[in-house]
């Protein structure tokens, strides 16, 4: 059941929404945590019970690292002054575990339960913590289960930190505040879902269904895949924090304004924050950051996008998508990021795009071989022309809605909000009837659309 | 945050427990991948015999077999890469019936041909998207079974009988 699913806004959500607000302060997170595991249930039983035995083992690891901390002891000194103990191995065990789940069912033909790559990474923040010392485990097992199985991020992230749920998990801000707000931030994830990705995502299909493939339709195809994945992953992104606000989480935002960014660096600083935080606070740290000789940061650059590829998909499509970032953000850093930096601000930004978008093609491409023929067709290589008359239908058909996915991938719709809100005796009412407007659209939308699901789902 | 560990729960016992507890739960999250894997059978069947049992329960006037230049175009597969690949596909422009029946060399190629059956679905279901309602309808029916080495995809009228065929030729 997805966000986007009429079943979900219609049915599940004001469900757990009127169930959760009436509970008794002391049931809420029982309520809470019986409606993520009713939503995960609908993707699978078995689903169900995987992500019950990796709560149940995540719980007991950091119990058990929590308590060895306490009785520690040196097992081995190894060189630069690296002390393994017996707290450190019980944590390395128990990773390499949760690695290996994630590797098996990420590389071999098993069924991969939805959201898995997100609950296990979870679950590592959440045993790394602990050894750390950031926070102290609780023995009921109830909150260990409510933070990895909380359906508004379980499926697609944002993946949160243990210490940011915690305090929420026993008192949630249900303020009219966070409801309003969480519902506004839920009908544009919506908005961006429902509207853009998914058309985006037909005139896509569009230009690949092409009897003859030309240099422009090329470039079409990749922006628009482009623009989906960003409304796609953003819109999913909004709908997550917004129902988290709802019920009184606050988590923090998954998306900046990814396509204004300057630099490929400054880009995964605002391109699925979580993650880029994640591996920059469990692996490139701990490999030493770029407090580093030149070398070693090389390494550690090229590690950390090595396994961001990977955690991607298993094909070598992922793995050249990783390599690609890795190496440019190498020369970004090195080479010419600094004579890049002297160039005007939307320069950077189109470059900075152009790299990003190029690199998308990893991502839409059944196999290495494609992406690097798709690549040589933006240049004209293998293409008939230019330019012929179905190409230019799609983009004549198709500029309205690329205007409005750069208009609506940028702040200017917020600004326009806000102007609009600082009118205070009609603001209020403006905004209130255009997300009206807008959640009625969406759903005319839904209705007499297929179901699409997430591109992310399949990481 | 409120609710530290009481000092009895950090006795040897304690940690004992716990550390049970974890070994049980990763037991028992192995042995459920295995069974799904062990589930996932190596069918030694001919693929002649099993494309003809499935191609008894298609109606066969509406499609037409695939190149491999078409296989690439609809499915971005290369049919070098598997031991046997087949597609059947529309006849006119109209039509949303497809054939796809794949022999694997390597059970780890499931995942592949599954992402290139669903991006094949979704560019169907958004062409016909708002006009072709029985179109919309057939795709909204549309199949993908994986049988360890052996891969259906059916989008017809009766998917069904066609995948109670192709299980029975395994």
């Amino acid at each position: 059941m997805a966000f986007s699913n009429l079943s979900f806004v219609f049915f599940f959500l004001p469900l757990c929404l009127i169930l959760y607000y009436l509970a008794p302060k002391k049931i809420k997170p029982g309520v809470m945590l019986l409606a993520s595991l009713v939503f995960y249930a609908w993707t699978g039983l078995n689903n169900l019970l995987v992500l019950v035995l990796v709560i149940v083992f995540n719980w007991a690891a950091g119990l058990e690292i929590y308590y060895l901390k306490g009785r520690d002891r040196l097992l081995w000194e190894g060189p630069s002054s690296f002390r393994l103990t017996l707290s450190g191995l019980s944590l390395a065990v128990s990773v390499i575990l949760n690695v290996l789940v994630l590797a098996l069912y990420k590389y071999t033909s098993l069924a991969m339960p939805l959201g898995v790559s997100f609950f296990l990474f979870s679950a590592i923040s959440y045993l790394a913590d602990i050894f750390k010392g950031d926070f102290k485990p609780r023995t009921n097992p109830f909150y260990c289960a409510l933070y990895l199985s909380f359906f508004p991020k379980v499926t697609m992230g944002p993946i949160v930190r243990y210490q940011d749920m915690a305090d929420q998990m026993v008192q949630p801000q249900l303020t009219a505040d966070n409801l309003t707000e969480g519902a506004l931030l839920f009908m544009t994830g919506l908005f961006k879902k429902v509207l853009l990705a998914d058309t985006l995502s037909k005139s896509f299909a569009s230009c690949a269904a092409l009897s003859s493939t030309t240099v422009l339709s090329s470039w079409l195809g990749m922006i628009f895949y482009g623009l989906q994945l960003y409304f796609d992953f953003s819109g999913y992104s909004d709908m997550a924090i917004g129902l988290s606000r709802m019920f009184g989480f606050n988590s923090r935002s998954n998306f900046n304004y990814p396509y204004l960014a300057a630099g490929l660096s400054d880009f995964w600083r605002r391109w699925h924050i979580t993650l880029g935080a994640w591996f920059r606070d469990y692996v490139y740290i701990p490999l030493g950051g770029s407090r580093v000789s030149v070398p070693r940061h090389l390494f550690n650059l090229m590690a950390v996008w090595i396994l961001t590829g990977l955690w991607h998909g298993s094909t070598w499509n992922y793995l050249l998508w990783g390599l690609y970032n890795g190496l440019i953000i190498i020369l970004d850093k090195y080479v010419v990021g600094k004579a890049l930096s002297k160039a005007p601000r939307f320069v950077q930004i189109l470059l900075t795009d152009l790299v990003v978008f190029v690199g998308w093609i990893f991502f839409f491409s059944p196999n290495a071989a494609s992406a690097f023929t798709y690549m040589g067709q933006l240049f004209g290589a293998q293409t008939v022309s230019f330019s012929n008359a179905q190409a230019l239908l799609i983009l004549k058909e198709n500029l309205p809605l690329l205007v409005l996915s750069l208009l609506c991938a940028g702040p200017a719709m917020l600004k326009i909000r806000d102007l609009i809100c600082r009118r205070q005796k009609i603001g209020t009412a403006v905004i209130t009837v255009c997300y009206a407007v807008l959640f009625v659209i969406s759903i005319a939308f839904m209705v007499s659309s297929t179901y699409s699901t997430f591109l992310y789902f399949k990481f | 945050m409120s609710g530290s560990i009481p000092a009895k729960h950090t006795s040897p016992a304690a940690a004992l427990i716990f550390a049970l507890l974890k070994i049980a739960a990763i037991v028992l999250l192995l042995f459920l991948m295995i069974v799904q894997l062990k589930g996932q059978k190596i069918s030694k069947a001919d693929f002649d015999t099993v494309e003809k049992a499935v191609m008894d329960t298609v109606d066969t006037s509406v499609i037409k077999e695939a190149d491999p230049a078409m296989i690439r175009r609809l499915y971005g597969l290369e049919s070098k890469d598997f031991d046997r690949i087949i597609l059947y596909y529309p006849s006119s422009n109209m039509g949303a019936e497809e054939v796809l029946l794949v022999k694997l060399h390597d059970t780890d190629q499931a995942g592949l041909v599954r992402q290139a059956v669903d991006r094949r679905l979704s560019a169907q279901k958004a062409s016909f998207a708002g006009y072709g309602a029985d179109q919309t309808a057939m795709l909204e029916a549309a199949q993908i079974d994986v049988e360890g080495n052996y891969i259906l995809f059916i989008s017809s009228a009766q998917p069904d009988k066609t995948v109670a065929a192709f299980k029975k030729s395994l």
